[in-house]
Order: structure tokens, then sequence, then C-alpha cells
């Protein structure tokens, strides 16, 4: 009943949309379909959902049928028993509501129904059909009478089933024959379906074999088979498009519905109610899900419609723009078109009124266009060249320069003009080609390149003076002197600038090095005649201004014009030269031919010029430098001080003259030396030291240090040394000694000389003051035989002090030049006779003879008596105590010449040679302690030469050792004797008494010391001629 | 505490001055006095006598003082014997030579006859004091610590004490000065 209704009401429907104008709608539909059913757009993003609803719905079936195959006892899930029927009502219910929403919802969705909007509508409408079917055949048992329930379950069970298996096939079967959707029914899915229907069937006659028992409920019902065929054969049919094209949610779970659905109706025939109804809420759920996502992609506005409307806009859109853009293109051509050919009117006009020569000849070179430039160039009118061959401008071969195919060629050559004149022409040409790429025409566009050339010649002649400036600064840098190198420069220049001769003029001051300025020329042929340029006062203030000056000879006077024709002379160019910015001569280029000089060239001889200005200016400076240097080092050189620069690892740079004489080495030597070969070495390590630190530190004050000169003499020396410094490194330490050997040695000697009086005052005081206290404590009271020794001591002591203290006066006197000397007549023979008395007592004391031996008559001589008396008394003294014991002591008298010399000989043991230079010196003591021993102070022979070379004698000494000394004393002899004997003899006597009364109160009188003087004391008698006594022993 | 100084020999080249040395030392400080000439004769003569101390003057015939004074030292009985320069030369330089050479002292000429007994004694004394402190082996320590220590002992109450060789002459109560060098000068 309600069946029919629903069954009738579906195929209206679809009838009654479909089938009345299907080809129109179809139509109309056309585009928007495609769309609509492109796969793309309606395959859903994973295929997890619908392997998830497959495997729900499968699993509990093959579970159910395992279990019944093994005969397990499922309990409650295989029972028949069934739960609440108020709930599988409600749900059932539910899944009716559900269904019959999604219906109107695809229907509001989709307003124009397509056969494919029908099967979603149809099985929309049929789903809760079904359910509610469902829902009353699960109110049975409450509505129906017990004894119509078996009926009634089965009835309402049936209707259900039937009705859903209708409206499937029902729905497929529209579908194909509307041919309007996209599902078509295919002989494979028949076959598929068959194959599924059979294995139904098996095995639901299977479980009915093993499960069924024969209860009501739960036995196999065969009547029930007829619509699950049917519903597996939809199924079947539908199965296939469910998995190729899902067209959207609701429609995909309406699809998935099926699965469950058809197998609740297995599950159903073979008896598992529960699993049955579960599968039945699972349709129902699948059904849910996919209205559910329909729900959601509607929200998101992808709407059919709203798509179909914007596509269709669009397409206007475009359709318009097609439209509106052909318009413009043929506007913009027709534009162009008009620019094309005012840009052609333009060009025309450019080349009509262009400089430069264009010409236009046909393959067969006939001139067919060429410009006014062009024709003009060569003297022709335009209408005279049209039609000529295109040769008639060459004039010869020139250089031809083909680019590659298709490209522009340049070439130049020589043109010639309709008059027959030649010029340089630069030519570039390119062909014109047709549509079909053959050339119809080349294009020439000529340029007369007269003037460029002759830029790029003067450039070029630029160029090689450069090189020439270039080629002198070099040669002045780097060539030892200017004069060597000027007359290679000046040939180069002249060959650089093509002229004759070039010669430099100097003004006087401007070179004053002695050399022949003549020597400063360069002439291309032949010899230079040395002829110099009169420079005209206007020449000159031109010069004078650092202005160039070029002249023609055939614009000079008469006179000046001859002179320079006949040396071949046409024109030429004066350069003025700046030294330290004063004009100081010019270079001179005469030149063979007249020609003009650019300015380019007159610049580059203008450099030419600075360079050699500069070169002088460096010659001047170097000649000023080494005049400089040389006065310094002159000065260095012949200063008495020691001069010397050592560089940091020792090596002399500098040594004055004075050092090197000091040294011993010459400059040579000291070339291969170093400091440190002429520092003491043991003054060496410090050396260095001092050196080192003196680099680091910059200079060092005073210094003080010990050389070794090449023969071994030690040479102390102080000064300053400091160090020069070039860029923070030090390069020489420079020094300025003085040679304070000598000084050094006069202090030592001082402090010996110092020394050694001090200790001869001491020695008798010490005697005199011991033997005095002695005798003053009274100690000795009773032991007065010690009273008159002790006496003695003192008086002998005390005369001994007084003859040293006399001494040291003389030696003060005579050292100081302050003694005076009487010049009388000596009698050789009485000063000799009173010499021996005076010193005969000492003589036998020490047992010595004593005689005079030569003695020439009437001997005189010029001196002072006193003194001499004093001299022979020093040398006799001297003898006696050098005498062995029993040896005689001879004096003598000769004459020599002029001369009076008087000898004294002993026979001792002679004087060693080293020490005969240093005989006559005061203090004369290689070892003090000999002098000693015989209680002299080494001041007797000293005083002796003194005296004698005081009266203007000498005093010399023969020595042999082991066989004696003999000393000789000259003096001048008297000239006038016998005339003026007497008076002399008394002025004599009376300048003696004079002298000794006025010198009585400090010194002893003359006379009296001679006579008076104690051999025994006179212990100041000393030299070095007593050490060889010592050294044997004596004394 | 020092031996009894007895024995000196005297070495000095000046027949005066050896007799009024030899009377000075004997005369006045009761010594028993050997004189010798020269450093050789001193050579000979030395070993006999075995001397206590030795005066020796450095300006002599042959040896000199110096080279006297270290002939003596290498004969075994003398090495030990001070040796006391008695000499004229004695400037600061010669002195210090003497010194350095192993002069205990150095006496210079001339000298108060009547006090160089005294002056010997003391040089005696001193330098045995020296020879007992501890580490006495250089002449120049050794004179500087008998120094001091002759000052703590001697001169205790003296305020004015400070360094110097003044104060030994006070407190030897010599008539000469001594100079800081331990040198007696006749002033």
């Amino acid at each position: 009943m309600g069946d029919g209704d629903v069954e009738g009401s579906k195929w209206v429907t679809e009838s009654g949309a479909s089938s009345p104008d299907p080809s129109s709608a179809e139509k109309d539909q056309a585009p928007a379909a495609a769309r609509r059913f492109d796969p793309s757009r309606y395959r859903p993003a994973s295929s997890l959902p619908i392997v998830l609803i497959v495997l729900l719905s499968v699993l509990p079936s093959v579970a159910a049928l395992a279990l019944r195959l093994l005969d397990v006892d499922g309990g409650w899930i295989l029972s028949g028993e069934f739960q609440n029927p108020m709930v599988h009502a409600l749900l059932s219910w539910s899944a009716a509501i559900l269904g019959l929403a999604a219906g109107l919802f695809a229907y509001m969705r989709w307003r124009i129904l397509s056969g494919a909007e029908l099967e979603t509508v149809a099985l929309a409408l049929a789903l809760p059909t079904v359910a509610a079917l469902d829902a009353f055949h699960a109110l049975v048992p409450e509505l129906v009478p017990t004894e119509q329930m078996e009926l009634a379950l089965a009835i309402t069970w049936n209707a259900s089933r039937w009705f859903l298996a209708v409206t499937l096939v029902g729905g497929v079967v529209t579908a194909w024959v509307t041919a309007t959707s996209p599902l078509r029914l295919r002989w494979g899915g028949v076959v598929r379906l068959t194959v599924f229907c059979v294995l139904f069937l098996a095995a639901g006659a299977l479980a009915m074999d093993l499960s069924f028992d024969g209860d009501s409920v739960s036995s196999l019902r065969l009547w029930e088979l007829g619509p699950l065929l049917v519903l597996v054969l939809g199924a079947g049919l539908w199965m296939p498009a469910l998995l190729t094209e899902r067209r959207h949610g609701l429609n995909e779970g309406l699809y998935f519905a099926f699965v469950p659905l058809i197998l609740c109706q297995l599950e159903m025939t073979l008896g598992s109610i529960f699993i049955g109804h579960w599968q039945q809420s699972l349709a129902y759920g699948a059904l849910l899900a996919g209205a559910l996502v329909e729900y959601g992609r509607a929200q998101k506005g992808q709407d059919g419609v709203r798509q179909e409307r914007d596509v269709a806009a669009e397409e206007l859109r475009s359709k318009t723009a097609e439209l509106a853009r052909i318009d413009l293109q043929r506007m913009v051509q027709e534009e162009k078109h008009r620019e094309a050919e005012e840009q052609r009117r333009m060009l025309a006009k450019a080349v009509e009124t262009m400089s430069l020569g264009v010409t236009i000849t046909d393959m067969n070179s006939k001139i067919i266009y060429v410009n006014p430039a062009d024709a003009r160039a060569h003297g022709y009118t335009v209408a005279e060249l049209l039609g000529q061959d295109s040769r008639i401008y060459s004039a010869g071969e020139g250089t031809r320069r083909k680019g590659a195919d298709g490209e522009p060629w340049a070439r130049e050559r020589i043109n010639r003009t309709k008059s027959g004149e030649i010029f340089p022409v630069r030519l570039v040409s390119d062909r014109v080609f047709n549509e079909s790429g053959a050339p119809t025409a080349t294009v020439t566009i000529c340029e007369d390149i007269r003037e460029r050339i002759r830029i790029r010649e003067a450039l070029e002649r630029r160029d090689r003076i450069l090189e020439a400036v270039a080629f002198a600064a070099e040669q002045f840098l780097y060539e030892s002197t200017w004069e060597a190198s000027v007359g290679g420069v000046l040939a180069r220049l002249g060959e650089a600038t093509v002229v004759q001769r070039v010669y430099l003029d100097l003004i006087n001051e401007a070179y004053p090095f002695g050399v022949d300025d003549i020597a400063f020329s360069w002439c291309k042929e032949g010899e230079d005649d040395g002829r110099h340029l009169d420079l005209e006062d206007s020449w000159e203030a031109v010069l004078r201004a650092g202005e160039v000056l070029s002249v023609g000879v055939q614009d000079l006077p008469e006179q000046d014009r001859l002179d320079l024709h006949q040396r071949g002379v046409a024109a030429f160019v004066l350069v003025p030269l700046f030294v330290r910015s004063q004009w100081q001569g010019f270079l001179c280029f005469e030149a063979a031919t007249t020609r003009e000089w650019s300015h380019a060239e007159l610049e580059a001889l203008k450099t030419a010029a600075r360079t050699f200005g500069v070169a002088i200016q460096r010659r001047q400076d170097e000649e000023t430098l080494a005049a400089s240097e040389s006065k310094y080092r002159e000065l260095l050189e012949s200063a008495n001080d020691l001069v010397q620069s050592v560089s940091p690892d020792g090596r002399f740079q500098f040594v004055n003259r004075a050092w090197k004489e000091a040294l011993g080495y010459s400059a040579e030597e000291l070339k291969e030396l170093t400091i440190w070969d002429v520092v003491k070495p043991t003054q060496s390590e410090p050396g260095r030291d001092v050196l080192q630190s003196m680099m680091i530190d910059d200079g060092l004050g005073r210094f003080e240090a010990v050389f070794a000169s090449k023969h071994g003499d030690e040479i102390a020396v102080e000064g300053v040394v400091t160090c020069r410094y070039q860029d923070g490194l030090p390069v020489a330490a420079q020094g300025i000694f003085r040679d304070i050997t000598e000084r050094r040695m006069i202090d030592r000697m001082k402090q010996e000389f110092i020394s050694t009086v001090s200790h001869e005052l001491r020695t008798p005081l010490t005697s005199i003051i011991a033997s005095l206290g002695l005798l003053n404590s009274g100690r000795l009271a009773d032991k007065p035989e010690r009273f008159q020794e002790l006496l003695s001591v003192a008086h002998r002591n005390s005369t001994r002090l007084l003859k040293l203290i006399n001494n040291l006066l003389d030696l003060q006197k005579l050292a100081a030049r302050k003694m005076t000397f009487r010049e009388d007549p000596i009698a050789a023979d009485s000063i000799l006779e009173e010499a021996v008395a005076g010193i005969q007592a000492f003589a036998d004391q020490c047992h010595v003879g004593l005689q005079i031996g030569h003695m020439e008559p009437d001997l005189e001589m010029i001196g002072d008596r006193d003194r001499m008396i004093q001299v022979l008394n020093n040398l006799l003294s001297n003898a006696i105590k050098f005498s062995p014991a029993e040896e005689m002591v001879t004096v003598a008298a000769l004459s020599r010449e002029d001369r009076v010399v008087i000898t004294v000989s002993d026979n001792g043991p002679g004087i060693p040679e080293e020490f005969q230079s240093r005989l006559f010196d005061q203090f004369t003591q290689a070892d003090p302690s000999k002098t000693r021993a015989s209680g002299g102070s080494g001041l007797g022979l000293s005083i002796a030469k003194g005296l004698v070379e005081g009266m203007g004698g000498q005093i010399s000494l023969d020595t042999r050792i082991g066989s004696g000394t003999t000393f000789f004393v000259e003096l001048p002899a008297a000239v006038d004797v016998d005339e003026e004997e007497g008076e002399e003899g008394e002025a004599d006597e009376e300048t003696g008494a004079e002298l000794g009364e006025s010198t009585g109160s400090q010194v002893a009188p003359a006379r009296g010391r001679v006579s008076t003087v104690d051999p025994n004391e006179d212990e100041t008698i000393i030299s070095m001629r007593r050490r060889p006594l010592d050294s044997t022993g004596s004394g | 505490m020092a031996p009894e100084l007895v024995r000196i020999l005297l070495v000095e080249d000046e027949v005066d001055i050896q007799m009024v040395a030899q009377m000075a030392l004997e005369d006045v400080g009761g010594f028993e006095v050997k004189v010798c000439a020269s450093g050789a004769e001193a050579l000979e003569e030395a070993p006999a006598f075995e001397p206590h101390l030795i005066l020796l003057d450095f300006m002599m015939p042959g040896m000199n003082g110096t080279k006297t004074m270290s002939a003596l030292r290498r004969l075994p009985p003398l090495q030990d014997v001070p040796v006391v320069f008695l000499t004229a030369r004695a400037q600061l330089n010669e002195v210090a030579e003497y010194r350095r050479e192993g002069a205990i002292e150095v006496i210079v000429k001339p000298f108060d006859p009547m006090s160089l007994a005294d002056r010997v004694k003391e040089i005696w004394q001193q330098f045995h004091r020296a020879s007992d402190a501890p580490d006495a082996s250089e002449p120049e320590v050794a004179e500087q610590s008998s120094i001091s220590q002759a000052e703590s002992d001697a001169v205790e109450p003296d305020p004015k004490s400070g360094v110097g060789g003044n104060r030994r002459g006070r407190r030897g109560g010599l008539k000469p000065g001594h100079d800081d060098r331990g040198v007696v000068a006749y002033e």
C-alpha cells in the first residue's frame, strides 16, 4: 500500500522532471554539466572513509559467518533475541527523518533536476521510506496481536526490502535510460553482480543448513530471497559507479548506506538479528555523515550554480576584451604606419642634410641616390652623379675590411674629386635586402678623413717626442753624470721631432761646471758647426715668458736668413728651459722643412725642456752637495781629534787621517777591519754592549776606551759617540775622540814623581825624627854611648834632606828655565882638580881610585864654574859608586873643534841599552827599590844634563856592557883665552861669592857645597846605571 | 787570648833607620829584634829566628817589600807570621796594594819612636782577636771585624762612637793619628 505510493511517486518525480524535455535541458546545461562531472572536482581528498565504512560493514558479517561455521556459541550476538523494540523503532524513524531531510536538501540545492540529481533524490526518498518500514517492522511486536505478529513481521520486513531493492534498481534503470548520467551500466558490473548473488545464495543455503533449527524468527525465510536478490543486483549496479565517480557528500553517503543495508538483509536472512540491526544503524550513520560533509562543502561557498554564472560572465568579458583588442590592434597599426611614414621623411631629410656623404647604389654599382654632401665633397652636383657608376670616385685601391656577411663593412681608400684632387676617405657600406632576402642595393657612407689623419700624425709625433722625454728622464736619473747622457738624449729628441739639428743653449750661470756647452748638440748628418742662434730681444722675452717660439726662416731679415739658408735650415723651434723657475736657456730644433707644429707636439717639447731643467738642477745640487761634503770631510780629515763612523755591525765607514795615523792602519786595511779588531781585547766585550745599548738608546754621552794600534800600542781615548738614524734605524755610530794616552802617562808620571819625592823626603825625616825622639825621651839616659850615634844620624839625614831639597829646586828651576848661568871662561885643569879633590874622600871610602888622565894644555871653556863643579861631582860620585873596588875612575879633558870635552870613565859593568834612553830622566826608576838601595832619588843625572845644556853644552855617554861607561860633557871653548884670563878669573870669583851669599840663606853656597860635600851623603846621584851594580849584588 | 809578642824581624835597608827602629823596639818596647838589610837576608835569617811578627820596608834593593813577603810566606815556619809594612811609600793606592798582597797593617814613616812598640803591640792583639773570630780568612775583613769588636769591648760609653779609625787612636793612646784605612800617619 504505502509501498506503492512511495514507489509511484518516485517514478513520477523522476519522469516528470526528466522526460518532458531531456534534450533541451541537457543542451542548456552542457557546459555546467561538463564541469559538474569533472571527477577531480568530486574526488575526496582521501579514500580512508570509504575503506573504513566498507570494513565496518563487512567485518561483522565475516565474523558472524565465521562463528557460525566454527559452531561457536556466539551468545547474544548470534541469538535471535533482540533489544528494546522502542530503541529499534526510534533509530529507524530517525533515519527516515534524516533521509527525508536529505532529499529536501538535495532538491533545494539543485533546483534544476538532471538525471544525476534524480538518482540522488530517488535514493534520498527511498531510504526514509525503507527506514519507516523498518521502524514499523520493529514496532510490530508491540502493535500487532501475537497471532498476527509473525506475519506482520514478515510483511513489514519484506516490504521494506522490496521497496529498497526496487528503488535502487529503478534509479539505475532510469539513469541508464535517460543516459544523462555518467553512471553507465556496464556488462562487467552485471557479471560481478551475478557472481555476488550466487555466492550470497550459496552462503545463505549453507548458513541455513548449519544454523536453522526451525525456529520461526531465526529461520531462513525463502521469501526473503526475492528482495535480497534485487537488492544485490542494484548494489552490483551501483557499486562500480560508487568506486569511480563520487559526486558529492550526500550522494556518497547514500551510496555507502547501501552497503550495510544489503549486508543487514544478509544478516537477517542468516538469522543474526543483532548484527543485522547493527548493520542497519551503520547504514543510517553513513547517510548522516554524507549529509554533514555536503553541508560543510555548501557552507564553503563552492556553489555550483554560482560558479556557472561566474563562468558565463567571465566568458562574456573575455569575448568583449578580444573584440576590443582586435580593434586596438587595427588602430595601432594605422598609427604605426603614419609614424613610419613620418620617420622615413625625417630620415630622408637627415640624410640630405648630413655632412657625411651617403650613396646608394644598385647591384650594378649604379648610383641611385646620393646626398648633397657626398656630391659636394667630390665636386659634383647630385644630378651629375645619379645613374653614374660608383667607381667614378675611386682613385685607387684602398683597404677593404669586409665584415661578416650581412654586416656593414668599412674601409679606407683614396677618392678623387671631379677636379682630380685626391683625399683619403673612410667608407662604411651595408647591403639592403628585399623581402625574399636578395640584396637590392648598397648604402655607402663616405667620410673625409683628412683632418683625422692629420691629427693622428701629430699625435704620433707627440708620442715619439714623449718617448724621447721618457728616455731622457731615465738617462738623467740613472746615468752617473749628466754630461754623459745629454748627447744621447738630444739625439733621441732630434730623431723624434725629425729635425736636422738640436742643440742646448744655456746662459753662463746655468752651467758653471767648466764644460763647453757646444758639446750639448746633435746633428742629423755631417759635422756640427757649433753655431748658435743670436737671440733677438723679442725672442728672449717670449722664451722668458715660458712660451715656445716657432720661426720660419723666410720670415727673418735678409742677413739672418742667408746664414740659415746656407746651413739648410728652413724653420726652427725654440723651447725655453727653466731651472728652479729661472729662465736659463733654450733648446733649439732646426728643421730642414717648414712645417706646422701641433699644440700637442709643442707641449711635449716643453716637457722635454722641463726634464732638462730638472736634470740641470740635479747636476747643480750634486755639485753643491759634493762641495759641501768635501769641505766637511776635509775639516774632519784635518782635525787633530780622532773621528770615526762605524756601521751597526762594526765596519768602519769613515776614519779621519789623525785616527788612521794613530791606529797605524791604511784606509784599505781598515776596510777589512771592524771596530772590534782595533778595540783592546779586554774592552771588546763591554764595548759591544756599549755600542748595542747606544744604538738602542740614541747616543751615549762621554765615552772612554782603549784601542790597540796595528803595532800593538795601546791608545787610550775619550770622546763623544752619537748615533745616526735613518728611517728610525741606527745606521752609524759616529765618534769623535781625543787621544789621552799621553795625558794618562803624564798623570801616571806625576803620580810616581810625587810618590817618589814623598818617599825621598820621608826617608831622612824618619831617621831624624826617630833619633831625636829617642834622645828627647830620656829613655837612653843609661846608654850615653848612643847619644853621639843618634845625633850624627840626625845630622847626616838633615844634610841629606837639604841636598835633596836643593836638587829638587834646581830641577824645578831648570824645568822652568829660571836658572841663570854665568858665562865665564873656566880652565879645564883647574876645575878637574877641584872636582877630584872634592870627591876624593868618597872614593877612598869606596876603595876606588881617582885619576886625572889625558889633559890638553890651556884648555878653557865657557860656563858657570859652580854649576860645572856640581855636574862633575854628580858624574864622579856615580862613577865611583858603580865601580868595583880597586878600579880606577878617570877624568880627562880634550879639545874637539870649538868645544872642550870632559870625560868621566869608569870600569863598571856598563849600562844596558834599554835604560840608556831614559838615563837622564828624573826619578828614573824601573825598580824604585833599587834606587833606594843607594839612597838616591834619581835626580843627579837629570840635573847634570839640565845644567850642561843650560850652559850651552851637551852631555852624552858611551857604555859597554862589562867594560865600563864614559860620560862626555861638552862645553863651548873659550876663544880668547890669553887676553882676558886674569880679569875673568877675578870676575869669576867675585860673582861666585856674590851668588853664594845671595842664595846662602836658602841653599848652601855653591863653592862651599862643592868643597864640603860629603861623598857619603851624595845620594841624589842616582841613575839607571846603578841597576846593573845592584844586580851584581853591590851597594 | 793573643800569645805574647817577643821576637820581631825588621827588614830595612837604611842603616840609620835600622838603628833607630831597633832602639825604639828593643829599648822602648822590650822586644827581641833581628834586623835584616834586604829581603834576601831576611829569607836566610828568618827561619832560624822564628819571629812572631815581621816589620817590612817596601823600598829595598833586590827584592822589594811585597816580593819579600810572598817569599817569606812560602817558608813553612813563616807562612802564618803576620807582616806589617813599615814604609815611607804609603799613598792610598800603595797601602791598598800591601793589604792586597797580605800585609795585616801598614805603619807609615816617619814614625814616633816612643809609641812604635805600642802600635806594634796593638796591631798584634788586633790580629789575634781577628784570627780568633770564626771567619777571619780575609785580612781586610779581619781588620774590619777587629775594629768593631775592639770598639764594643773598650769604648762602650762613648756616645759619639761611629765608624772610623780615629777612635782606635784615642783608645790606644797613640800620638800619631790613625786614618780611616788603619794607616798610622805622623801628622
